[in-house]
């Protein structure tokens, strides 16, 4: 069985009477793009301050690369790339100087320090601002330097903590690519964030956290196998009898259909041709119809259906 | 070495602010050791004041009176105008104005000491307590020689004779060669806390502040760069911006003082002021442990310093502030550089003394001390609140 990257047994942390972490369990294998996925205040951040030692912790135990992380386990933090929720550079200092600054916290060897902050300019498209001081950045332009001074050392893990927040679209889009190509090239990350479309959209598997518990943990579409709605059909229909309804209602893994202001809402359980099912049915009692909507379930309705609220509440 | 290396790099883009105060503050202390050049050794001599006399009693003992005034000032023998000479007064065109009344030398012979003359005097003027002060040393003299058995005659001419015989006082400094040695020297020294305070504060306290941000010291813990490689990196940081600082000064003050830098009795000055560069650089590590930014960085410096050179007596001689401020001066390390200067400047008329001056070094340096021990506390205190 291969070493896990990281590995957090039964991890409790505690602030006075508030339980962060409560017996928190975690394994992310290498090569992953591992997302923790939860509601602000549900402990993503504390574990990420945990498995970095920046918070020392009641109870657990946490392994990075095989062996016990500590305050002072400096050779496993080479190996560990960070970008931290809130932008942490230098506001004096320029592009170029704030890369290797923080590479320099890693690599001492001048030539090689200088090819790792060309690269990392490159990879976050930096090249036209390397001389530019923080100030002068767009708020894109200062996550990407953030995200710039995290990676440049090449580290065998990157640990990204809400790196998109207060992104415009197009600086998201390139941040997620780049964290993407980060993994292609060998990197396993961790990838926390409240954004579920962001985490659905790249990370390989996910743990959802409330409360400082893991509540599930899987692939995404795992994590949707695990709740009863698969599919949301809507379909706009000028009038629709209640026996009709009804028969609806009866269809092949449909679990609630109800009809308000012209549109008819299915919602399915499981199953893969329900919307031709549903449509066969209406023209099969000729029943016209306008415009057919079919939505499948999102990690917010994975969350919503576990904790009962949602994602963002 | 890379904390080192940006801990100059920051300073290197804040040379320009860091430059503005350095001049200011340079500028600042060389005029005022300029212009308070000579205020104590040197600074009495007797002067020729305009005075005008009103003789009423005509006898032996006024006319002595008089001849003693005319001695020493330019007296105008006046008849009895009390408004012409109120308005020479308003106007300052006279000085002091006495009028001997009749039954003068009659009362100085029957012993009597109070209200023996009139007299008028610019208000809370020098100059009136100055003439004040002779005369009754005159008559005091006159007095005392009478009750030894003289005659009158014979108190004037022994009275006469003791005070144009005075000694001469001559005040004496801790260096042998007072009249060779530029006091100036040691009046840039004597605002050297204020200087001290206010460049270290203002720009090495802002760097610290940059380099100990929240975000930036938990993403530098997250690196494989130990903490305490980082911790001592920042004291070399602190270290040589402080000495380079102190070294500039030093430097600086050799064109203005020239060779009286050089000299060996220099070097306490030197040590001296070593002493509170310690304090200084403790100070500033203080305040950047507490101040968010460059703003309150530099009010907290600037009432710091002003009032640590105000109470200690860097701007107001320590011989001419209240025993209260003193006694609370004591509690703070200008207070003890002053006093460590003062020696060896001889201002106040204090004596050298070797014991004392090393107290004082040891002083200041418990006060460093102290500062040093307080930051680790503050910064553990602020981590947990935040």
């Amino acid at each position: 069985m291969p070493v896990p990257v990281i590995k957090i047994e039964n991890l409790v942390k505690r602030y006075d009477n508030l339980v962060a972490l409560d017996h928190f369990n975690l394994r992310i294998e290498e090569g992953e793009i591992f997302g923790l996925l939860g509601p602000n205040g549900s402990g993503k951040t504390t574990t990420i301050n945990c498995i970095l030692s920046l918070l020392a912790f009641d109870k657990g135990t946490i392994e990075v690369f095989g062996k016990e992380m500590r305050p002072d386990s400096y050779d496993l933090k080479r190996q560990i790339g960070v970008v931290m929720q809130n932008v942490a550079v230098f506001d004096e200092l320029t592009v170029y100087e704030n890369i290797d600054y923080f590479c320099g916290l890693y690599i001492k060897d001048k030539t090689a320090r200088r090819q790792c902050v060309e690269e990392a300019i490159d990879f976050v498209g930096l090249s036209d601002f390397r001389k530019f001081y923080p100030k002068k950045l767009s708020g894109g332009l200062l996550r990407r330097l953030n995200i710039a001074c995290g990676i440049a050392h090449k580290p065998k893990l990157i640990i990204l903590d809400e790196p998109t927040v207060a992104v415009d679209p197009q600086s998201r889009n390139r941040i997620l690519e780049g964290i993407l190509e980060l993994n292609r090239q060998g990197a396993t990350i961790i990838y926390t964030s409240h954004y579920m479309e962001e985490v659905e959209q790249i990370c390989t598997r996910v743990a959802i956290m409330d409360k400082g518990k893991n509540l599930a943990i899987g692939t995404t579409a795992e994590l949707k196998r695990m709740i009863k709605k698969s599919e949301i059909i809507s379909i706009d229909i000028l009038d629709l009898l209640p026996e009709q309804l009804d028969a609806i209602r009866g269809l092949k893994h449909v679990y609630e259909a109800s009809f308000e202001e012209h549109c008819l809402k299915v919602l399915c359980s499981g199953g893969t041709h329900n919307l031709p099912r549903v449509l066969s049915y209406l023209q099969s009692e000729d029943i016209s119809f306008g415009r057919v909507y079919s939505e499948l379930p999102t990690l917010n309705d994975v969350f919503l259906e576990i904790t009962g609220k949602e994602l963002r509440d | 070495m890379q904390v080192y290396k940006t801990f100059f790099k920051i300073a290197k883009k804040r040379w320009k602010s860091a430059t503005i105060y350095f001049i200011i503050y340079f500028t600042l202390t060389l005029m005022l050791s300029g212009n308070a050049k000579d205020t104590f050794t040197g600074y009495f001599q007797s002067t020729q004041l305009s005075v005008s006399l009103t003789d009423e009693d005509n006898s032996t003992a006024s006319e002595a009176l008089c001849a003693y005034l005319s001695s020493l000032h330019n007296v105008t023998r006046t008849d009895n105008e009390p408004e012409a000479v109120l308005d020479q007064i308003y106007y300052r065109t006279l000085d002091y104005a006495v009028t001997i009344p009749r039954g003068f030398e009659e009362r100085l012979l029957s012993g009597e000491t109070d209200g023996l003359l009139s007299s008028l005097a610019i208000p809370a003027s020098t100059r009136g307590a100055y003439v004040d002060q002779q005369i009754s040393q005159y008559l005091q003299a006159i007095q005392l020689h009478l009750a030894g058995g003289f005659t009158l005659a014979e108190a004037i001419e022994q009275t006469d004779a003791a005070l144009a015989s005075l000694p001469e006082t001559e005040v004496i400094s801790f260096r042998e060669e007072a009249t060779h040695t530029p006091d100036a020297f040691f009046y840039f020294f004597q605002f050297f806390p204020y200087i001290m305070i206010l460049i270290l504060c203002t720009g090495m306290a802002p760097i610290l502040v940059v380099l100990n941000k929240r975000d930036i010291r938990e993403r530098t813990a997250c690196s494989a760069l130990p903490g305490s490689t980082h911790t001592l990196a920042l004291a070399a940081g602190c270290t040589s911006y402080s000495f380079i600082i102190w070294i500039l000064l030093l430097l600086l003050g050799l064109p203005r003082y020239g060779n009286a830098m050089l000299q060996p009795d220099a070097l306490y000055a030197v040590v001296n002021s070593f002493a509170f560069l310690l304090f200084s650089a403790a100070l500033a590590l203080f305040i950047s442990c507490f101040a968010p930014d460059d703003n309150i960085a530099n009010m907290i410096a600037n009432v710091l310093g002003l009032s640590m050179s105000f109470l200690c007596g860097s701007f107001v001689p320590q011989s001419m502030l209240p025993d209260a401020v003193l006694s609370a001066a004591r509690f703070l390390p200008a207070y003890w550089y002053i006093r460590a200067n003062n020696m060896l400047a001889g201002f106040g008329r204090e004596v050298f003394d070797s014991g004392f001056y090393w107290q004082c070094i040891g002083i200041q340096m418990l006060f460093a001390a102290a500062v040093f021990a307080l930051v680790p506390v503050v910064t553990k205190q602020r981590r947990r609140q935040a």
